[in-house]
């Protein structure tokens, strides 16, 4: 063939070429429109997963594609097969090669901190796996730096892994102390015949309960140990020896080191730490993007910005409350920036704050209600549910030793009230209609009562707060801080009380239980805020309502319901009964 | 395809001959080949002209910088180490390995193949043959020098590849083991991934290592005393008591043709029990003892041969009492019996061997020692235990194997529960005293961990193990050892209890919210170790040897093919085996796919059915003369740390013997017909 009948084949791809040039740009350029659209912002680092598909394509001489099927065939097989060497490594492959799906990296998190965890066999390890699923979200976010769906992403691990697993009794108070800053530990090694006596002494400290399960010495038959924080372990101590040389406890002390040390190229195995020594966010955490003025919100690109508002952390920071960090985000992203999530809806992204911090509340009322129970020495329910009338008749006068175990539960009732009330303004602003607000007025049905119960609760652990506060004061101060409690009490009582009447009642309980004159109302007059039915007269609706449940045996629609919340409702009574008493003396 | 070719393909089964003396046609090749049609070449045969014939076929591929494509393979897998994302150390060693041996197997099979294949056509294109074979050298020592030439090649990439490979292992384990010593140093660490680390630390990532494994695996209710004293636990244990019967044993004794009163066969059990605490239910006495299954195992193929309502067909006794066998208590000092009906009795005469499985109810512990079960012939239907007359009978056949529950992954080990700890009993015997390390000697283990307690809990899995010397009979003082589920964990055992050769190991799990799964390569016994790098050249002469065949067969199909088509199909050649190998095809394929795709039509069905079959004779026959490269395969071993046996190189070298040997042969012959020059 001569050169004049290859012309036109010649002009023809080159043509192509071009055209193919200047389809790729348009194509590119229009998804960068999109990126920012969704809130996205530009990437920080640049590797392998920022060369995009063409180049990527180019680059593995078209083999991308056929890689990347053998890569999820083999490691989805392995997954089923649980045969998990090379997992991770395919999985990183495919992150790698796959960087510009939003599906492939939401379906990677979830695969390893839900799938590959509960393989695991002891909770470490599957702590330690969540942990690698939340570090793959961190590197895609790195990646793809305020992206909604990975942003969720992240908030949802912190919030239902961590938070709410069936694990979480280990996952929560591992992950809060790990958040704290480094600090030297202290093995201690002690005889199997003191086990108890140990434990509980350990226990006064506030040392985190993931802590207190002894595992034997291996190389010791008859001996256990645990690891504690240096302060925690010298307080042991002092408790245990109590002046005396006790040769059968035995301390060695190890140093602190930087967070995962040694792990930087593997798996890690502890959370970073989150906070500095006076337990406030560490700066690197607030500071904003480069080229950013602070703002303090999402807007200006720092990784933790919605913490600060809670300082300080003296326990370490929630998971939960890490949660509510990068849902707010999520919130923000979606307000200011239009941002979409791939899967939720708006108004799932929404609310997911208000849930976080209503979440976070719950978390501390009941660590502190286990506590005070542990406190007293009585046995902890396993139940959420039955934890409210083991304490409540701890008299004002009881002899409670102050202790560091002592502080943090007073701390926590404290908080988880702080925390209740922010969780209320949240879910105002979710409800809230216009601009101002979450703009979802009509969720109003579904949130209110998550809404006013957050309300009672405040009110209820405050009461609890001062309550175990006036027990350990003296004097003028006592009968103050009394009386301080005892309102609270009370305004936690009508809360509660009205709370029930409005959401746990069946309408065909109504007439029956509402005040004769009242009849009439909807459920809506008798929420708090409202003064068709007076505080007074909640007390005898509440009763009617307990003696409709007790006939039924227990077997009404809402029975369970209102006897958890009814037992919120008990306690304060008893409570008031106590003061009332005290003070009467 | 035709009749007749079907039937060729039927008549051509597998040649058993050649399957069982392979050796035979390979050495009959090579005979007439070159010691019979090529003997004035033998006779002139001089391996200075074969070595000088390898150097200019070893220069000339230098010359066309083959060996440039290994700092390219070097590039390769340093860049796709650092693309890795290991757990750990000890994984990211194993996937360097792997990535290192990939790498060098791809490019010395990959030039070794496009070396021979293309070395012959080439010289005869570009004339260079004329040189050669106008030389006083015979085609036999051309043939040789050629192979030897290519294997000097790729001896010569592989030991580039291996120097790359030892060099960067030692500095990716120099930083791994650094890591892992800052990662021990984490108070937080968990006492699992501790121990798993504290080993590589002390014995480094690079490790070869030699295994041994237990004779037998038997799991008890409780430690048994000596011979005696074993003890199944109902619901979670079960025993299999094997029996060997001879034809005439069984069935002529339950002849029903015989008179009344002749002699039957009988099934005999004696089987104390112990109610569990707690476990007794009400109203409990001998008359309502717990209930035993029977059913019987073929001991070859695992499968249930008669089953306890097999049994209860036939005979005089009730259904119920057949299919629930009360055992004898220990204090009525009587037995149960069940009649072997006569088609089960010819049905197990048949088997020749097999095992009656005895399965327990939950709550109870049965003792069950070598007479639990035993055969009798006679007549025992007089109710009267007096009158009963036996005689004769068939003995079991060994020792009953107690068991835990089976599950896909192995022996299921329950903790302890009401007063049971079961005990999981690893026995070796005549094994060779192993090296001990500060009077320790280290094991490994890898098992199965499931849950069956609330999830909530977070106490780890802990297992109590000792070494029972069965000489002396001494229990060694437990060693607590923390494992994770499929993970290897090590562990140490003194020494002094190992030294007689013939010990148990015993296993106990200490949780009882946990099940662990336990098979016989679960523990093992680390009996040597051998440097890596040894282990590592063992791994790459193996290499070098798939080389060798590769270059044979590649050199053999040029000798009458065109470079490319000699390419196809050397891999072919090559890969046939173990293709079909994977593939799994079997007889009854041609069934599947004919019921699959045409389960109406019968006569295409048998049309199809014939067709397949016949086909999956024909790839049979042709995968039974291709080399098996599943030998060659070594890169796993060497990657989980074990150590390469003189057995696994001599294997390779008995498939180049047996097949490269007889290619060389006919490429011989071959080339000596060939019209190379004028």
């Amino acid at each position: 063939m001569n050169i004049r009948a290859r012309l036109p084949i010649i002009i023809a791809l080159i043509l192509s070429l071009i055209g193919a040039h200047f389809a790729r740009r348009a194509t590119t350029e229009q998804r960068f429109v999109l990126d920012k659209s969704r809130g996205e912002s530009e990437s920080k680092k640049g590797n392998l997963s920022q060369l995009n598909s063409y180049a990527l394509g180019l680059l593995l001489g078209g083999l991308r594609g056929p890689m990347l099927m053998a890569l999820w065939t083999t490691s989805e097989n392995q997954k089923n097969d649980r045969e998990l060497e090379d997992f991770d490594t395919k999985v990183e492959l495919i992150r790698l090669l796959q960087a510009e799906f939003d599906g492939v990296h939401l379906f990677q998190i979830w695969n390893k901190a839900y799938n590959i965890s509960v393989q695991m066999a002891n909770v470490p390890t599957k702590y330690s796996t969540i942990l690698d699923g939340m570090d793959y979200a961190f590197s895609v976010s790195a990646e793809r730096t305020d992206n909604i769906n990975i942003l969720a992403a992240i908030g949802g691990l912190y919030f239902d892994k961590f938070g709410g697993a069936a694990e979480k009794a280990y996952f929560s108070p591992r992950l809060m102390d790990e958040t704290l800053p480094a600090q030297d530990r202290v093995r201690i090694t002690f005889p199997l015949a003191r086990r108890d006596e140990i434990l509980n002494a350990a226990r006064l400290t506030a040392a985190p309960s993931y802590l207190l399960t002894p595992r034997e010495v291996t190389k010791d038959a008859g001996k256990l140990y645990i690891s504690l924080r240096k302060p925690a372990a010298d307080l042991l101590k002092a408790r245990v020896n109590a002046g005396a040389n006790d040769s059968a406890v035995e301390y060695t002390q190890r140093p602190a080191k930087p967070a995962n040390a040694g792990a930087e190229q593997g798996r890690r195995t502890e959370h970073d730490p989150i906070l500095d020594g006076n337990y406030r966010v560490l700066p690197k955490f607030l500071a904003p993007r480069e080229g950013v003025a602070a703002t303090g919100d999402a807007a200006d690109g720092s990784e933790l910005p919605y913490l600060k508002r809670f300082e300080p952390y003296p326990i370490g920071v929630s998971p939960y409350a890490l949660a509510y960090n990068y849902y707010k985000r999520c919130q923000w992203l979606q307000k200011y920036r239009q941002a979409r999530h791939a899967q939720m809806s708006d108004r799932v992204i929404s609310v997911r704050p208000a849930l976080a911090l209503k979440k976070w509340s719950e978390e501390d009322w009941y660590a502190a209600r286990r506590a005070e129970i542990e406190l007293l020495k009585l046995p902890v329910p396993r139940d959420d549910a039955e934890l409210e009338p083991v304490t409540q008749s701890l008299k004002l006068d009881a002899p409670l030793v102050k202790s560091p175990l002592l502080d943090e539960i007073i701390w926590r009732y404290r908080n988880s009230s702080k925390i209740a009330d922010a969780a209320v303004a949240e879910y105002l602003y979710h409800l809230k209609p216009g601009p101002e607000g979450g703009d979802f007025p009509s969720d109003e049905f579904t949130y209110r009562s998550h809404l006013e119960g957050s309300e009672a609760q405040a009110k209820l652990v405050l009461a609890d707060a001062v309550y175990l506060e006036a027990i350990t004061a003296t004097g003028d101060e006592k009968l103050r801080l009394a009386r301080e409690s005892a309102k609270y009490y009370q305004q936690a009582a009508n809360l509660f009380a009205r709370h029930i009447l409005r959401f746990y009642m069946g309408d065909e309980d109504v007439p029956d239980v509402l005040p004769r004159d009242l009849r009439n109302l909807n459920r809506g007059d008798v929420g708090p805020g409202s003064n068709k039915m007076q505080d007074w007269e909640l007390p005898f609706s509440l009763a009617k309502l307990r003696a409709k449940h007790l006939a039924s045996n227990w077997q009404l629609q809402n029975s369970d319901d209102f006897k958890e919340i009814n037992s919120y409702v008990e306690r304060c009574y008893a409570r008031i009964a106590t003061i009332d008493a005290f003070l009467k003396k | 395809m035709s009749p007749a070719m079907i039937n060729l393909l039927s008549q051509a089964e597998a040649s058993e001959p050649a399957v069982q003396y392979p050796w035979i046609i390979p050495a009959a090749i090579v005979l007439l080949g070159v010691f019979v049609y090529g003997f004035r070449d033998v006779l002139r045969f001089s391996f200075g002209r074969v070595w000088a014939i390898g150097g200019v076929c070893f220069r000339d591929a230098i010359r066309r910088k083959v060996l440039w494509i290994t700092p390219l393979a070097m590039v390769g897998v340093v860049i796709v180490s650092q693309l890795q994302k290991p757990i750990d150390g000890p994984d990211a060693i194993r996937q360097t390995i792997k990535f290192c041996f990939f790498a060098t197997a791809i490019v010395v099979t990959v030039i070794a193949l496009i070396t021979a294949a293309t070395n012959l056509p080439r010289e005869i294109e570009n004339r260079v043959i004329f040189t050669i074979v106008t030389k006083p050298v015979t085609r036999l020592e051309i043939t040789l020098g050629k192979i030897i030439g290519f294997s000097r090649v790729s001896a010569a990439m592989l030991i580039i590849m291996g120097l790359f490979t030892v060099g960067y292992l030692h500095l990716r384990s120099w930083s791994w083991e650094r890591s892992i010593a800052l990662e021990l140093e984490s108070p937080s660490l968990n006492a699992s991934d501790r121990g798993w680390l504290e080993h590589f630390h002390e014995q480094g990532l690079l490790q070869a290592r030699t295994i041994t494994r237990a004779g037998r695996l038997m799991q008890y209710a409780k430690l048994p005393e000596g011979n005696t004293g074993r003890w199944m636990q109902g619901g979670s244990q079960d025993s299999m008591i094997p029996f060997r019967v001879e034809p005439g044993n069984l069935a002529q004794a339950a002849n029903p043709a015989a008179a009344a009163g002749a002699e039957k066969a009988y099934f005999i059990f004696n089987i104390p029990y112990e109610a569990l605490p707690g476990g007794e239910r009400p109203g409990d006495a001998a008359a309502t003892a717990p209930e035993v299954q029977i059913q019987i195992i073929d001991s070859r193929s695992d499968r249930v041969l008669v089953s306890g309502e097999q049994l209860a067909m036939k005979g005089t006794q009730k259904p119920d009492e057949l299919q629930n066998i009360r055992p004898a208590s220990a204090a009525l000092n009587g037995f149960a019996r069940i009649e072997i009906p006569r088609a089960v009795g010819q049905q197990l005469e048949q088997a020749g061997s097999f095992y009656v499985q005895l399965m327990g109810q939950p709550n109870y512990l049965y003792r069950v020692e070598k007479d639990a079960v035993q055969i009798a012939v006679g007549n025992l239907d007089d109710p009267d235990p007096a009158k009963a007359q036996i005689i004769g009978g068939v003995p079991p056949a060994n020792e009953p194997i107690i068991r835990g529950g089976l599950s896909n992954t192995g022996q299921q080990l329950r903790g302890p529960e009401r007063g049971v700890e079961p005990v999981a009993i690893y026995s070796f015997k005549n094994t060779p005293i192993p090296q001990s390390i500060n009077g320790q000697v280290p094991f490994e283990l890898k098992i199965v961990i499931d849950r069956t307690d609330d999830s909530e809990s977070d106490d780890p899995t802990l297992l109590a193990m000792q070494v029972k010397d069965l000489k002396s009979q001494k229990i060694s003082p437990q060693t607590l050892v923390y494992p994770e589920n499929r993970r290897t964990t090590f562990f140490s055992l003194p020494a002094e209890y190992l030294q007689s050769g013939e010990f148990e190991i015993l296993v106990r799990n200490r949780n009882s919210g946990q099940t662990i799964s336990l098979n016989e390569s679960a523990l093992l016994l680390i009996a040597d170790r051998q440097p890596f790098a040894w282990n590592l050249f063992k791994g790459l002469f193996i290499l070098w040897l798939f080389s060798l065949l590769v270059a044979i067969v590649a050199f053999f199909c040029s000798t009458f093919l065109s470079w490319p088509i000699a390419v196809v199909l050397s891999i072919l050649i090559v890969l046939g085996k173990w293709t079909v190998l994977n593939l799994d095809i079997g007889t009854g394929i041609g069934a599947q796919f004919a019921q699959e795709y045409f389960p109406t039509n019968t006569a295409a069905a048998t049309v199809v059915n014939q067709s397949v079959e016949a086909l999956t004779r024909g790839l049979t026959l042709v995968t039974a003369v291709l080399p098996d490269i599943g030998p060659f395969g070594v890169t796993e071993q060497i990657e989980r740390g074990g150590t390469i046996s003189i057995q696994q190189v001599r294997e390779p070298l008995k498939i180049l013997l047996v097949f490269g040997l007889p290619v060389t042969a006919l490429a011989y012959v071959l080339l000596r017909n060939k019209e190379v020059a004028p």
